[in-house]
This record gives structure tokens, C-alpha cells and sequence, in this order.
């Protein structure tokens, strides 16, 4: 008896925690806060999760692939990009700080800075969507908050 | 001097107010002033003087429009880039006389050479009322140097110019004031003087064009080109006739007085001589400009709206002042000969316009509203050119210009 | 008698014409010498395809010069809807292109002295006011210029800016590179401040292989030209553009060679007019006074 409800509890934490491991398996971050470089706004609460949901897939920002560092599997291999698709190890897609660098290098001055990849990857969309470059005001309406204002809040 | 009633005074301010007022007294010279061509010079006086005291005061931007893509306006464009070729009559008149021997002429070169004196001094003070900070106008000459600029060759030359022409006139202003010993050393080194001031006005009168050099894009092709130095020296020679034939009939209207017998008896002769020279002139002249539109294939261009402006230039102000003064050259005809002067300095005056303001960053938006100066700009130039007319006045009214010094007749200079 | 004023009438012609051939000859011009020094010079990249309109950098160059606060705030875009171009109050301003490729993707364009190899703002300066600096950026210095505003006739890019409205310190204003900040070991204000990465700095040399990259990387995305590589003999400020140049104001037929090269013929002929001419015309008196001698 004592041996059958340890087991159904276990079982039941087990189930419980399922959905979250499976969740975790996607990616595990929900909310990020991005502050490896706050000078003049306050750090940005960037919604990894919605934006997951929102790409096609993660190369829509994480452009591990095709860079220009890296040459392009494709020009040696055959790819069949389904294969790669279903065997990505999402744990290995690697954050944006861990490429660029926080200013300038004066050795590999054509990568862009972390605040420029941030940027870049962000207008892709958001162009159209908050008028941010179309309507500066858009920095401090659609992401940022002004380091005066946030010290307020 | 011709009818002074001078009265010998012994002491010396009585002599300085007597050689100011022309041996008149005081009451007298001063009803001598009220003149209708006065009444009007005091007015443009009135209006542009403050405006100059202004732009001391508050800035240029009180009284041009001169913006960053127009940092030139008709402050230089008509007191340094006019001004200058139409006070070559120093040097050609000294030249013909002194240096081909063309004694003839004699009776003008001390005109020629104050007309050039007032011309440059003139550009000077233009200068000096354009420039940013004009206390600092000695600058290229004395602290600090940029010897890859024409600039730098025209900022020296009108400086060593300006002396060179002032110690050719210096005769005339020694004989004033009876300075004999020092007006003997002053005609030895006039032939000095005059191949000094040749060279310095072949270099700075080609300099002006060569100015623009730097600003190709800015230029309409059709003025822009190589040989534009080439086109500014040798539009200043004729440039430099015509004027002396000009002053020269302005004088002997307005200041009759003042001339002598010879002057007056030979003055029509002279100008027909000069008139030849101009001739020459303007048609060497006018072939270079054809010959700069051929060198860089413009022809297509002379059909636009810019192309018939350059062919107004070239025809109705190079071209036909020139085959008027070949048909007053035959004809022996001073009237005419005069006409073709003063068109002809008219064309000189557009081209030098032409090259720097209106055809002068020619394809901006906006460009011919840009290029027309402000009323208080305008007021600005006529009273410098007042003050220019009111000092050349004087000094003839004064100095023995357009007649010998009756007191040095026994070695004339 | 005679033949005494004659002695000394020569004497006199010869030491004036000789003391201004000594006099011209030692202050005019020599020639330039191309720039061929200073191979680890820097130079900024600035990629318009990159660029969103946002004017940091219009912001950022103001507040790192102390700059007096403009009449429209830098967030405003209606500023956009005129070209504008650097004043005496702004080292540099972004203008807005319309694209027809692409109608709601509007091109920006940062305008500002582009620091030339071999400027033509320092060749026609009379005074030597300009100062290419090894670092490239080109310098003014407000302490010789007497503002005769040459420099700004021979600009081909109509960079500098001139501040009429002041009656005893007018000066020539532009874009410094931030010459002081690079000495140190960092980066223009501008580059600092673009979010996007649009103007990426570093040395010259390095730049243009990055851009020469780009285009062969992304054939489609780039114009293959890098405006400034060979324009008037080469400029700090490189452009990459993904239409052509001229549809964005950029002056265009610029000569490959320093403009200052157009006036070496002329400059070069004054020592040889300070020779000949003396010679020449005092053969000409000589022989007038040879004819009235004989007659």
C-alpha cells in the first residue's frame, strides 16, 4: 500500500512536471532582460517566448547560419534543410552577445556591435510595426525606457 | 596748377588748408560743393556708410546673403573680380609708354597709373569689408603661409601691387608738394616700378581666373577651363585700354579744368591709338574662348539656356565692341572708338561676373534666386564706388594728373 | 651727365626687377605632394542600407561639441521633408530619399565633411587654416583664418559651413572627426551612437576591404562602388549605398585625382614668369632706347 502511493505520486509529480520539461525543451526563457549594455536607456524586458512563437524559425535572428564568419554549409554539402530542421540542438543556438562585441574591434571592423546586431534584428520587423527608424519617437514608445524615466518608475 | 590764385602763406597750416581747397577761400570752395552729382553722392553716403558700420558691428550677415554654397557675392564679384581687370590701365599704359616707347601716350600714363592705384586700393577696402575677420587681412603675408593656394599669390601681389602703383604715382603727388629731391629718386626707379608691376599683373590678373580652378564641378563648362588664366590676363589688357579711354573722356567732360593743352590736343589722337591696341585685344581675346569651348567639345551645350547666355557674352559683348572698334580705328573716329570702350568694358565686367556668381555653382535648386544680392548689399557697393569717385576727384582736382606741373616743365616725367 | 643717369637708372631697374623676382619667388607656390604618408589613417563606413533615420548621430555630434540646441528637436521628423545641409550650428545632418525600388523604405543619407585624402579646403587655404592629421581627420584652425571663405568655393562636397551672423568671431565650422576622441583611443560620437551599426569606424585600409566584402557578399543589396575610394583623390568617409549614388545628391563626376591638381600648371608657371618676363621686357626698353639713341 505504502509502496503503491509513493509510486503514484511520484508519477503524478512526473506528469505534472512533463509540460514544463517539454516546454523547457524549446527553450527554457521566457522573459529576458538585456542589459549587457545600458548606457543610455534602461535595460530592455524582451519577451523571448512571444517572439518564438511569432518566427518562422530561429533563424529569423539568430543567423547562426550563412554569416559572414561562417561559410555556408551548402557550398561543400548537399543539405536537405528538413533534416536539419527536426535535429537542431536549440541549446546550442548561441545568444547574440556571445558574437558581438560590445564596441567596436578594431581588428574585424566589419562585425557589427552587439547594440547594432540588437538593432538590426529587431527592425527587420519592427519598422513597420511601433514606427520605430520610421518615427524615432518609436525607441522610447516600443522598447526602450529612458534611463531618467526608469530611475522614476 | 592752371588758375589757382595762390597766395604764399608763412606758415604751414595756412599752406596745408590752401593745397586741401585749392587755393580757394574757405567760403568759396564750400558753394563749390553743392552740386547736383554731390547732392547725390552725399545721399548714397547716407544710406551705405551706416550699413558698412553695421557689418562691423553685427556681422555679415547684415548686409549680404552669402551662404555656405554661396560664399561669394557682388562684394567680390564686382569691388575684386571687376575691379581688378579694369585697373590694368596702370600697367598697360607704363608698359606702352615706358617699356615699348610709345612716348606718344604720355600725356595718359599718369591716369592710367592713378586709375589702377584707386582700382586696387578699392579692392582692398572691399576686401576688407567682405572678409570674416579683416584685422587679420596681413595674414598670408606675415603669419601664416599656404603657398599651395592662388589665394595665397593673389593676396601677395595686390599688396606688393598696390605699392608698386603707388610709387609710380608718386611724381605726381611729390610734384603736389613740391618734394623736388625726392621726386628725382622717385621717376629713377620707374622703369623698375613699371617691369616690376608687369609681372605682378600678368601673375595675379591670371590668378583671378585661376581661382577658380579649384571649384570645377561649380562652374558651367562653358566658362570653366584650363586656359581661364589665360582668358582673365589677356581680357585685362584690353580691359586696361578701354578704361583709360573711358576715364579719360569722363575727365575731359567733367574735369576740363584740370587738363592741360596737350591733353586736350591730343586726347582724340590717343584714343584711336588706344583703341587700336583694345582691338587687338579683344580679338585674341575672343578666339582663346572659342578655342576653350572647342578644347573641351561644348559646342552641344551652347544650345541650352546657360549656352545662349556664354554666346550673349561672347557676341554681344566680345565680338561686336570689337568690330566697333575696328570700324572707329578705320574711320579715325574718337566718338566711336569711345562707344566700343565702354561696351567693351561692359563685357569684361559680365564675364568677370559670369565666372563668379552666375555661372558660379549654376546647377543648385534655386540657383538665380540665390545669386541676387540684397538691397543693403547693393547700397554697400554704391557707396564704396561713391567714395571711389569722390577721391579720384579730388586727387585730379588737386594733383598734376591730366596737366604738367607748370614748375617741373623743365624736367618733365 | 647724360651717362650717368643712365648708370644709375640701370642699376635702379635692376635691383627692383631683381628684388621682386626674389621677393616673388621665395613666398609662391611650390607644388603639393600626393598623400602617400599615414597608411594607418582611419576612415568611417557608412552603409545606407543600414541606416533607419533615427539621427542619434545628429544628437550624439551635438551634444559631444557643445552645440547650441537646435530649433526642432532631434526626434522630429518632419525635418525630413526638406534636404537640409551642415550650418554653422550643425556638423552634420541625415536627409531623407525617397526609394522607388521599395516606396516605404526611404533611403538616409548622413551628410558631413567627408576628411579628404588630399583636401581641397587645405590646397586653397591662404593662410594654411586646414591640417590633414594623421589620425585623417582634417582640421580647421580658427586662430590664422581671416575668412576669406576660398575654402569653401573649392569644396567639391560643400562641407563647410560658415558662421556670418557673428561680428567678431566669425569662423568656418564643420565635422571634426572627433579628432580628439580617436587620439585617445576611441570613436566618433556619431559611430558611438548609431544603433544600427550604419557607420562602422576603424582604419581606412581595413574599411574598404569590409566594403569591398559586403558587395561581393550581397551583390543585390549593395551599388558596386564605394563612393570615396577614388572621388577627388579619395575620402576618410566611405558610402555604400544600394542605389545609385547620384540619385542621393552625391556629387557626382568628380575628377579621380586631388582637385588641387587643377591649379599645379598655373602655380607651376609663376617662377617661370618671374624669370622670363624681366629678361623679356628689359630687352624691350633696351631696344627702344637703342632706337632713340639712333635717331
Amino acid at each position: 500500500m505504502k509502496r503503491a502511493i509513493v509510486l503514484s505520486i511520484v508519477s503524478g509529480c512526473i506528469l505534472a512536471l512533463a509540460p514544463a520539461l517539454a516546454a523547457g525543451a524549446g527553450s527554457g526563457q521566457k522573459k529576458l532582460v538585456l542589459n549587457r549594455i545600458a548606457e543610455e536607456y534602461a535595460p530592455v524586458v524582451f519577451d523571448h517566448a512571444m517572439h518564438e512563437g511569432q518566427a518562422s524559425g530561429c533563424n529569423d535572428c539568430h543567423h547562426q547560419h550563412g554569416t559572414s564568419a561562417v561559410q555556408s554549409c551548402g557550398d561543400c554539402h548537399k543539405i536537405d534543410a528538413a533534416a536539419f530542421k527536426r535535429s537542431a540542438d536549440v541549446r546550442k543556438i548561441r545568444a547574440c552577445r556571445d558574437c558581438h562585441p560590445a564596441s567596436v574591434q578594431p581588428g574585424d571592423p566589419g562585425k557589427p556591435t552587439l547594440k547594432a546586431a540588437y538593432h538590426r534584428a529587431c527592425f527587420r520587423c519592427h519598422k513597420e510595426i511601433g514606427s520605430v527608424g520610421k518615427d524615432p519617437k518609436g525607441c522610447t514608445e516600443t522598447c526602450h525606457a529612458a534611463k531618467a524615466q526608469a530611475k522614476r518608475d | 596748377m592752371s588758375n589757382e590764385t595762390l597766395v604764399k602763406a608763412d606758415n604751414f597750416s595756412a599752406r596745408f588748408m590752401d593745397k586741401l581747397m585749392m587755393g580757394m577761400p574757405r567760403a568759396e570752395y564750400a558753394r563749390r560743393l553743392v552740386t547736383p552729382f554731390n547732392a547725390a553722392a552725399a545721399i548714397i553716403l547716407a544710406i551705405g556708410l551706416p550699413l558698412i558700420v553695421l557689418r562691423f558691428t553685427n556681422g555679415l550677415a547684415t548686409i549680404t546673403h552669402s551662404s555656405n554654397e554661396y560664399p561669394w557675392s557682388i562684394l567680390l564679384g564686382w569691388g575684386l573680380f571687376s575691379g581688378v581687370p579694369l585697373s590694368a590701365t596702370g600697367y598697360v599704359m607704363a608698359t606702352a609708354c615706358y617699356i615699348f616707347g610709345y612716348k606718344k601716350y604720355h600725356p595718359l600714363v599718369r591716369l592710367g597709373v592713378l586709375t589702377g592705384f584707386m582700382g586696387y586700393l578699392f579692392a582692398v577696402i572691399y576686401l576688407l569689408i567682405d572678409i570674416g575677420r579683416p584685422w587679420r587681412i596681413y595674414y598670408p603675408m606675415a603669419v601664416s603661409y599656404g603657398p599651395t593656394s592662388v589665394l595665397f599669390l593673389v593676396a601677395w601681389h595686390v599688396a606688393t601691387y598696390l605699392t608698386v602703383q603707388l610709387l609710380e604715382f608718386s611724381p605726381a603727388i611729390l610734384e603736389w608738394i613740391n618734394a623736388r629731391r625726392t621726386r628725382k629718386w622717385a621717376i629713377m626707379i620707374t622703369i623698375g616700378m613699371t617691369i616690376g608691376g608687369v609681372i605682378l599683373s600678368t601673375l595675379h590678373q591670371s590668378a583671378l581666373g585661376a581661382l577658380f580652378l579649384m571649384a570645377p564641378g561649380k562652374l558651367h563648362p562653358l566658362w570653366y577651363s584650363p586656359f581661364i588664366p589665360v582668358f582673365f590676363f589677356i581680357s585685362s589688357i584690353y580691359a586696361g585700354f578701354c578704361m583709360v579711354i573711358a576715364v579719360s573722356t569722363v575727365v575731359n567732360r567733367f574735369l576740363k579744368d584740370r587738363t592741360d593743352q596737350t591733353f586736350r590736343e591730343t586726347l582724340d589722337g590717343l584714343t584711336v591709338g588706344l583703341g587700336k591696341g583694345a582691338c587687338i585685344g579683344i580679338f585674341v581675346y575672343f578666339v582663346l574662348r572659342v578655342i576653350g569651348v572647342a578644347h573641351d567639345d561644348n559646342w552641344a551645350l551652347l544650345a541650352t539656356p546657360y549656352g545662349l547666355w556664354f554666346l550673349t557674352e561672347l557676341l554681344a559683348f566680345v565680338l561686336v565692341p570689337g568690330i566697333v572698334l575696328t570700324i572707329a580705328v578705320k574711320r579715325n573716329s574718337a566718338r566711336l572708338v569711345r562707344l566700343g570702350a565702354f561696351w567693351a568694358i561692359a563685357g569684361v565686367v559680365l564675364t568677370r561676373l559670369n565666372v563668379s556668381i552666375i555661372a558660379f555653382n549654376w546647377n543648385l535648386a534655386g540657383h538665380l534666386h540665390h545669386i541676387v544680392p540684397p538691397a543693403r548689399e547693393v547700397f554697400v557697393v554704391l557707396a564704396i564706388a561713391t567714395m571711389h569717385i569722390l577721391i579720384f576727384r579730388w586727387i585730379l582736382n588737386r594733383m598734376p594728373v591730366v596737366a604738367e606741373h607748370p614748375d617741373f616743365a623743365d624736367d618733365p616725367h | 651727365m647724360a651717362n650717368n643717369v643712365n648708370r644709375r637708372e640701370f642699376l635702379a631697374t635692376l635691383a627692383v626687377a631683381g628684388g621682386t623676382v626674389l621677393v616673388g619667388g621665395s613666398t609662391d607656390a611650390f607644388a603639393s605632394k600626393n598623400l602617400s604618408g599615414w597608411p594607418d589613417r582611419f576612415g568611417m563606413l557608412v552603409d545606407l542600407t543600414e541606416c533607419v533615420g533615427c539621427r542619434s548621430c545628429e544628437r550624439a555630434c551635438n551634444e559631444a561639441n557643445a552645440l547650441p540646441q537646435p530649433a526642432v528637436p532631434f526626434d522630429e521628423k518632419s525635418v525630413f521633408d526638406e534636404k537640409r545641409r551642415p550650418t554653422a550650428s550643425a556638423y552634420t545632418v541625415v536627409n531623407r530619399y525617397e526609394n522607388p525600388a521599395s516606396p516605404g523604405a526611404p533611403i538616409y543619407r548622413k551628410v558631413q565633411c567627408n576628411h579628404c585624402n588630399e583636401p581641397s579646403c587645405a590646397s586653397a587655404c591662404p593662410v594654411r587654416a586646414y591640417t590633414k592629421t594623421p589620425e585623417g581627420a582634417v582640421l580647421y584652425n580658427k586662430d590664422v583664418c581671416f575668412g576669406c571663405r576660398y575654402c569653401m568655393v573649392a569644396c567639391p562636397f560643400y562641407a563647410p559651413a560658415y558662421d556670418y551672423e557673428s561680428a567678431l568671431e566669425p569662423r568656418v565650422v564643420k565635422c571634426t572627426f572627433c579628432h580628439e576622441r580617436v587620439k585617445k583611443g576611441g570613436i566618433p560620437a556619431c559611430a558611438a551612437a548609431c544603433p544600427v551599426g550604419t557607420l562602422t569606424f576603424g582604419k581606412r585600409k581595413d574599411l574598404i576591404e569590409v566594403a569591398r566584402r559586403k558587395i561581393r557578399k550581397s551583390p543585390e543589396r549593395y551599388v558596386d562602388r564605394i563612393y570615396g575610394e577614388i572621388e577627388a583623390g579619395g575620402t576618410s568617409w566611405l558610402y555604400l549605398s544600394g542605389v545609385p549614388f547620384e540619385s542621393l545628391d552625391y556629387p557626382k563626376d568628380l575628377p579621380e585625382k586631388p582637385i588641387v591638381e587643377n591649379t599645379k600648371g598655373f602655380l607651376s608657371a609663376v617662377p617661370l614668369v618671374l624669370t622670363m618676363w624681366p629678361a623679356l621686357l628689359g630687352m624691350c626698353y633696351a631696344a627702344n632706347r637703342n632706337k632713340e639713341e639712333k635717331e
